[in-house]
């Protein structure tokens, strides 16, 4: 199928069955799925900025249906979203401009393919770790909290992160935070949306891990809570990045035709496994974007 | 009449964003075999507006980008949007009627 906007002929049954996939990733890990869609449409021909702008607009309609099913399982701390998705928008912002200038110095393949495949190996094996040690129990600072399904090996960080008295202080009852700093919660907004407005998608990949870790938010309430926030960057994503011509919306809506399907999958799942088994189910699968990025990057054309 | 379906029409959207408690979670969730029909149901009503609306969509969507980034914009944020609300409302309303179907 032809798709004028980009330029692009891809067939739809790959951009279904890729949307499908990222909407199980999505119901049931909360995290776009970016890491593999990003990749996904990267080898099927897609240059990277179209990549970016096309992934966010994806995100927008996926995320919504998935976050759907979360919230009415008391999974989404409103408070928490609508304050961190102030200081996304600045890092989405600041994340297309860079798109923009890399478009001007024809550098974004390399620049975003590269940057990609560095985070996703990190935050893989940074998952694998976590989440392997606190399910064997070896992690040194293995700690238990009021819900057991939400131990982790590195608990004593974002306690850590709570002492940092930086006012405004806030108290985040949804996510059994007594007392953190507001500039925690911002640095943590503007990060995520950085690595949105540059690696596209809604970088739940690395504001979930953020969520768990550093702020010290239980893992099913970071899946929803990271959903609805991804529901306000990824649009002011999708509208920054369709301005500066960056969006492709009918890959976006034929691939969220099969996330549709999907999501309904990944959620029913969520209510089968405890946290630390899910992240560790979700640790390897960055690495499966990264290989098809570095595919994409040494053959520089697409995978028919 | 028109008040009973306004009032059904209210109460189901208000059943699809409230709050649920962990008992009420629990009689929510859906039997396998309701699940795996709506599922079914709801991939063939998909793939039939693929075919009869989204492939339809491309040259009046490449007219807009090229004439107007802003407009295109906009079109482009509300036509994702309203395909994932109008899918999610779809999907829902499915299951219902397919639990009240089998039980």
């Amino acid at each position: 199928m032809d798709f004028p906007i980009s330029g692009q002929h891809i067939n739809p049954l790959y951009l279904a069955i890729l949307g499908f996939v990222v909407g199980i990733f999505g119901g049931f890990f909360g995290v776009g799925g970016s890491f593999i869609a990003g990749p996904g449409l990267f080898v099927a021909g897609l240059p990277m900025n179209w990549v970016v702008g096309t992934d966010l607009a994806h995100i927008v309609g996926k995320s919504i249906v998935a976050m759907r099913g979360h919230l009415v399982r008391g999974n989404v701390d409103m408070k928490l979203g609508l304050i961190m998705a102030g200081g996304t928008i600045i890092g989405t912002e600041a994340g297309a401009q860079g798109i923009q200038y890399l478009k001007q110095l024809k550098l974004v393949n390399q620049v975003v393919g590269f940057l990609f495949i560095v985070v996703l190996v990190v935050i893989s094996a940074f998952m694998a770790w976590e989440s392997w040690a606190t399910i064997t129990g070896k992690g040194k600072r293995a700690q238990k909290r009021k819900s057991k399904e939400d131990e982790s090996a590195v608990g004593g960080f974002s306690d850590r992160i709570h002492r940092i008295k930086l006012s405004p202080m806030i108290k985040l009852a949804e996510s059994e935070i007594k007392s953190i700093s507001l500039w925690t919660v911002l640095v943590v907004a503007v990060i995520g949306g950085l690595f949105a407005g540059f690696l596209g998608g809604g970088a739940g990949y690395v504001r979930m891990p953020l969520l768990v870790y550093v702020l010290g938010v239980p893992t099913k309430v970071a899946i929803g809570t990271d959903l609805f926030e991804v529901v306000i960057s990824s649009s002011y994503g999708t509208l920054s990045h369709a301005i500066k011509g960056n969006v492709d919306i009918m890959i976006a809506l034929v691939m969220h035709t099969g996330a549709a399907v999907g999501a309904q999958i990944g959620v029913v799942l969520t209510q089968f496994f405890r946290g630390p088994r899910i992240r560790l189910a979700f640790a390897p699968l960055p690495l499966v974007g990264a290989g098809l990025i570095v595919y994409g990057l040494l053959t520089g054309h697409p995978m028919k | 009449m028109r008040n009973k379906s306004w009032d059904s029409l209210k109460a189901f959207a208000i059943e699809l964003v409230r709050k649920k408690t962990k008992a009420e979670q629990k009689k929510s969730e859906p039997s396998l075999k309701a699940f795996v029909v709506q599922l079914a149901i709801f991939t063939a009503l998909v793939v039939s507006y693929f075919f009869l609306v989204l492939s339809f969509l491309s040259h009046w969507l490449k007219e807009i980008f090229d004439q107007d980034k802003l407009v295109y914009a906009l079109v482009a944020w509300g036509l994702i949007a309203a395909q994932g609300v109008v899918l999610e409302i779809i999907a829902a309303a499915l299951l219902k009627a397919v639990e009240s179907r089998i039980d």
